[in-house]
C-alpha cells in the first residue's frame, strides 16, 4: 500500500522524526504515540486529527497504527512502521502556531462576553468533586499570581489533576500558556520557566509533551482560533471553535478553553499592563 | 469497614473516554462507594488520598502509571470490583463502543439504567426547565440543581409533575439526601429514621450534621427549592413531600427548615404536616411558637431541631468566655461581622443576635433586620458576590478580602464566620482563613466560627477544626453557638 502525504504535521513533530527512528509508546483507537530516542513524542493520526506542533496528520480516513513496542523509521521524509509506509511529508505540510496577536483590550473584552456563557453551558463535571475544587483553586491562583514570584502550590497543583489521558489541569494549563503566548505577554515565558521543571515528574509522559509545546505557545489550532476569534470579537467563529473544542477529546477542548479565557480574562483586567511594566527596563 | 483497593497499571495509557466510562462503571458496580481511574501525578494520588481512596500500594505509582482506585463495603465487594476492572483492562468490554458509553440524553439514559426513578438536572438553567419537562415525562422524580429557572417555568414544572404524582427538587437546589445517598452539595452523614424538607443548601447540612453528632441519622433530606413556599408556587414540592415522606415506613419524624411560607401557604402546610401521621419539628425562622399549630413541635434554630429530634444537647466545645474573650478587646470596637458562605447559616445568625437584641442589616435579611444596623451579616454566596467567580464554599478564597477588611475595620469586635465542608465543597477550607489570619496584625477583631460538617466528610470536621483553633480561631460546636457568643461580646462591648 502507498504511504499517503501528511495533510499536516506540526514542527514539533517533524523534530521528532528528524532523529530517524523510535519506539511506538501508546495505541488509542485512531492515534499513537510515537517517542525518539531522545524522550520527545509526537502524536499520528486521521486527517480528522487538528493541526497541532506535536500532530502528524495523514491523509486518511483511518490508518493501520502500529502496536505497542513497534519500532518506526523516518527516512527520506517518509515514516514507516515495520514494513508498512505511513506517511510521506512534504514542506507545505508543515504546521507551525499563528503568529502573535496584537490584541486590544476592548475586543477581548467584547470576545470574552460571548465566549464565557457558551463555555459556561459545557461545564463537565469530573467524578471527584475535589478535582473540580482543586482546578477552580488553581485558576483563581494563577489569576492572582505575579510572574516574578515563584509559582503558586495551588497552581502547581493543577499540573497532572483529574481523569483521563491529558489531566483537566495540564489541559487548563495548555490553554493558559497559549493565550498568554498569543497575547505577547512576558508571563507566559516565566509560567513555561516554572512549569518545565515540573512536567517529567508532576504529569504523563504524553501530557508532558502536549504541555512542553505550549511552554513554546503552540497548541491544536483550535485553541489558536479560539484565540484569534475572541480577539476578533467574532461571535459565529468563537461559538463554532467552542462547539468543536468540546469535541475535541473527552474534555481536553473545554478545559484548554476554559484555561485560554481565563488567561485572556486576566489579561484583559490588570494583568498585561502590571506585568508588562514590570518587566520594562 | 471500608475496603480500599488499588491496583496499578505501570506505563498503561489509556484514551479518556475509555477511562471515564470505566471509572463511572467501577463506581456503579454494587457496594462499591467511590471508585476512580487516574494516572498517578502527584496531584491525583494527593486527590484520591483526600477522597479516601488510596493505600500504599497507589502511593508508589508514579505519572505514567494508572491507577485504579475503590472503596467497597467489604472485601468480596471489593474484590468483585477490581476484577471486573481489570478485566475491561486487560481487552474485555473496554473495546465495544456501544452499551457502556455515558448516555449523551435524558433518552438513551433511562434505556440505559430503566430501573432510574430520579433525574438530577444541572445544566445552565435556560436549557434546566427543558430537560425537567422530558425527565418528568419519562416518569422520573427531579432534582434541579440549576439556578436561574424562572418563577413560571418552575409553577409549570411542579404542576406537571404533581398531576404525575412526582417530586421537583430545586430549582438552586444544591443539596440532597435521597435514601442516604447523598446528592450534590451534601455531607456524609448515616443513615437513620429523620426525614428533612428543606428550601436547600445549608440549613438542610447544618441539620443533618448536628443531627449526626447527636447519634441520630437522615433517610431523606428533599430541597424544594427557595421559592417553594411562597405563594406563587404554593408549596407544591413541599406537600408532595410531605405525602411522600409520611407513606415511607422507614421516616420516623419529619423536620421543616424554612423560611416563613406566604401567607395563603403556610395553612395548608402546616395542616397537612400537622395530619401526616408522624412527629413533626418545624424549624422556620422568623416564626415564634405561638405561630404553629399545636402537634407541630417548635424549634427557633437548626441547633433546636437538632436538638429536638435528637432528644439530646448539643455539648459546647470551647471554654473561653464571653467575658474573658471582649477582655482582649479594645473598647472601640463593638460591632458583629459575619461573612458567611452559607445562606441559610447567615439567616439562623442573624435570628440569634435579634433574639439577643442586637439589630442586624443583611444582604439577604432575615425576618426583622434592618437597612442600617451596626451588625452587619454577609451571604457571600448571594448572586452579587458568586457572579463569575466561584461560589465560597467551592472556593473560599473569595472570602479572603472581606476577611482582610473585616480585620482592618478598627470598630469591629467580632468577625463571624462558617466553614461548609462535605462533597463538593472545598477541601481545605480552615487553612485559607489560616493563611488570611496568618498576616493579620496581633490586635484584631475576634475570629469566631462554626464548622458545617462530619469526620466522615471527604475535609475530616476533626481537621478542619484543629487548623482554625491553631490559627486563633474561637470554634464552636454549631452556627447558632458562634452567634450567641458574638452577640454576648457584643453586648459586653457596647457596655
Amino acid at each position: 500500500m502507498a504511504s499517503a502525504s501528511a495533510r499536516h504535521c506540526g514542527a514539533v513533530a517533524l523534530r521528532v522524526l528528524e532523529a530517524g527512528c523510535g519506539e511506538t509508546i501508546a495505541v488509542f483507537q485512531s492515534t499513537a504515540y510515537l517517542a525518539n530516542s531522545a524522550g520527545e513524542l509526537l502524536c499520528v493520526g486521521p486527517a480528522s486529527m487538528p493541526p497541532g506542533p506535536i500532530n502528524l496528520c495523514v491523509e486518511r480516513e483511518t490508518l493501520l497504527l502500529p502496536a505497542p513496542g513497534d519500532s518506526w523509521s523516518f527516512d527520506r521524509r517518509r515514516l514507516s512502521t515495520g514494513n508498512q509506509r505511513l506517511a510521506t511529508i512534504d514542506n507545505e505540510a508543515i504546521w507551525h502556531p499563528p503568529a502573535t496577536l496584537q490584541p486590544q483590550a476592548d475586543q477581548l473584552r467584547a470576545g470574552l462576553a460571548i465566549a464565557l456563557p457558551l463555555l459556561r453551558q459545557l461545564e463537565t463535571l469530573p467524578s471527584l468533586a475535589t478535582v473540580q475544587t482543586t482546578l477552580h483553586a488553581g485558576l483563581a491562583a494563577l489569576g492572582e499570581w505575579q510572574s516574578h514570584d515563584p509559582l503558586p502550590q495551588r497552581a502547581i497543583a493543577i499540573l497532572g489533576c483529574g481523569e483521563g489521558l491529558t489531566p483537566a489541569g495540564d489541559d487548563i494549563l495548555c490553554g493558559y500558556l497559549v493565550a498568554l503566548h498569543c497575547l505577547g505577554d512576558p508571563a507566559a515565558q516565566q509560567l513555561a520557566t516554572a512549569v518545565k521543571p515540573l512536567l517529567s515528574t508532576h504529569t504523563s509522559r504524553i501530557s508532558a509533551a502536549h504541555l512542553s509545546a505550549a511552554c513554546e505557545g503552540a497548541a491544536v489550532q483550535l485553541i489558536h482560533d479560539l484565540i484569534d476569534a475572541i480577539a476578533r470579537n467574532d461571535r459565529d467563529d468563537t461559538s463554532a471553535t467552542i462547539t468543536a473544542l468540546n469535541k475535541y477529546g473527552h474534555s481536553s477542548g473545554y478545559y484548554a478553553a476554559l484555561g485560554a479565557t481565563q488567561a485572556i480574562a486576566h489579561f484583559t483586567n490588570s494583568g498585561s499592563q502590571t506585568r508588562n511594566r514590570s518587566h520594562s527596563p | 469497614m471500608s475496603v480500599i483497593i488499588n491496583e496499578v497499571r505501570k506505563g498503561f495509557y489509556l484514551d479518556s473516554v475509555a477511562l471515564m466510562r470505566m471509572s463511572a462503571d467501577i463506581a456503579a458496580a454494587d457496594g462499591v462507594d467511590d471508585a476512580v481511574l487516574m494516572i498517578g501525578t502527584p496531584s491525583n494520588k494527593q486527590i484520591m488520598a483526600d477522597a479516601g481512596l488510596l493505600n500504599e500500594q497507589g502511593e508508589r505509582a508514579s505519572a505514567n502509571d494508572l491507577v485504579i482506585a475503590l472503596r467497597a463495603g467489604s472485601e468480596g465487594d471489593a474484590n468483585r470490583a477490581i476484577a471486573k476492572a481489570k478485566k475491561s483492562l486487560d481487552g474485555g468490554t473496554l473495546k465495544s463502543t456501544g452499551s457502556n458509553a455515558l448516555p449523551p440524553t435524558l433518552a438513551s439514559a433511562c434505556t440505559q439504567l430503566p430501573a432510574a426513578n430520579l433525574a438530577l438536572i444541572s445544566t445552565p438553567g435556560s436549557y434546566a426547565t427543558r430537560e425537567a419537562k422530558a425527565a418528568l415525562r419519562q416518569g422520573l422524580n427531579v432534582m434541579i440543581f440549576s439556578d436561574n429557572v424562572s418563577l413560571a417555568d418552575e409553577a409549570a414544572l411542579k404542576q406537571q409533575a404533581a398531576s404525575n404524582g412526582l417530586l421537583v427538587m430545586g430549582p438552586d437546589c444544591g443539596t440532597a439526601i435521597i435514601g442516604g445517598r447523598a446528592l450534590a452539595f451534601a455531607n456524609a452523614v448515616p443513615q437513620g429514621g429523620t426525614a428533612v424538607i428543606a428550601a436547600s443548601g445549608t440549613g438542610l447540612q447544618e441539620f443533618s450534621v448536628l443531627l449526626t453528632r447527636l447519634g441520630g441519622g437522615i433517610r431523606h433530606a428533599i430541597g424544594v427549592g427557595g421559592r417553594d413556599l411562597n405563594d406563587d408556587i404554593g408549596a407544591i414540592s413541599t406537600l408532595t413531600a410531605i405525602d411522600i415522606l409520611a407513606a415511607d415506613s422507614q421516616v420516623e419524624q419529619i423536620v421543616l427548615i424554612s423560611k416563613p411560607p406566604g401567607a395563603a401557604t403556610a395553612n395548608r402546610v402546616f395542616e397537612k404536616l400537622a395530619n401526616c401521621g408522624k412527629p413533626v419539628i418545624a424549624c422556620v425562622f422568623g416564626y415564634d411558637e405561638s405561630s404553629l399549630p399545636g402537634g407541630i413541635q417548635y424549634a427557633g434554630t437548626l441547633k433546636a431541631a437538632a436538638e429536638t429530634a435528637a432528644n439530646a444537647t448539643i455539648p459546647a466545645n470551647q471554654t473561653q468566655s464571653a467575658n474573658a474573650l471582649a477582655a482582649t478587646l479594645a473598647s472601640t470596637r463593638t460591632k458583629i461581622r459575619g461573612l458567611y458562605t452559607g445562606g441559610t447559616l447567615c439567616t439562623e445568625a442573624q435570628i440569634v443576635l435579634q433574639q439577643a437584641g442586637l439589630p442586624v442589616q443583611s444582604n439577604a435579611p432575615a425576618p426583622g433586620a434592618t437597612t442600617n444596623a451596626a451588625h452587619q451579616l454577609i451571604d457571600l454566596g448571594a448572586d452579587e458576590y458568586t457572579m463569575g467567580k466561584p461560589h465560597p464554599m467551592i472556593e473560599p478564597a473569595v472570602r479572603t478580602e472581606s476577611l482582610q477588611q473585616a480585620i482592618e475595620s478598627a470598630d469591629v469586635a467580632v468577625i463571624l464566620i462558617d466553614l461548609v465542608l462535605g462533597y463538593g465543597a472545598h477541601q481545605n477550607p480552615a487553612d485559607v482563613v489560616a493563611d488570611a489570619l496568618a498576616a493579620a496584625p496581633a490586635e484584631r477583631p475576634i475570629v469566631i466560627a462554626s464548622v458545617c460538617g462530619t469526620n466522615s466528610d471527604p475535609q475530616s470536621l476533626q481537621q478542619q477544626t484543629a487548623s482554625l483553633q491553631n490559627a486563633g480561631v474561637i470554634v464552636c460546636a454549631c452556627n447558632a453557638d458562634a452567634a450567641q457568643l458574638a452577640g454576648e461580646i457584643a453586648q459586653l462591648q457596647a457596655g
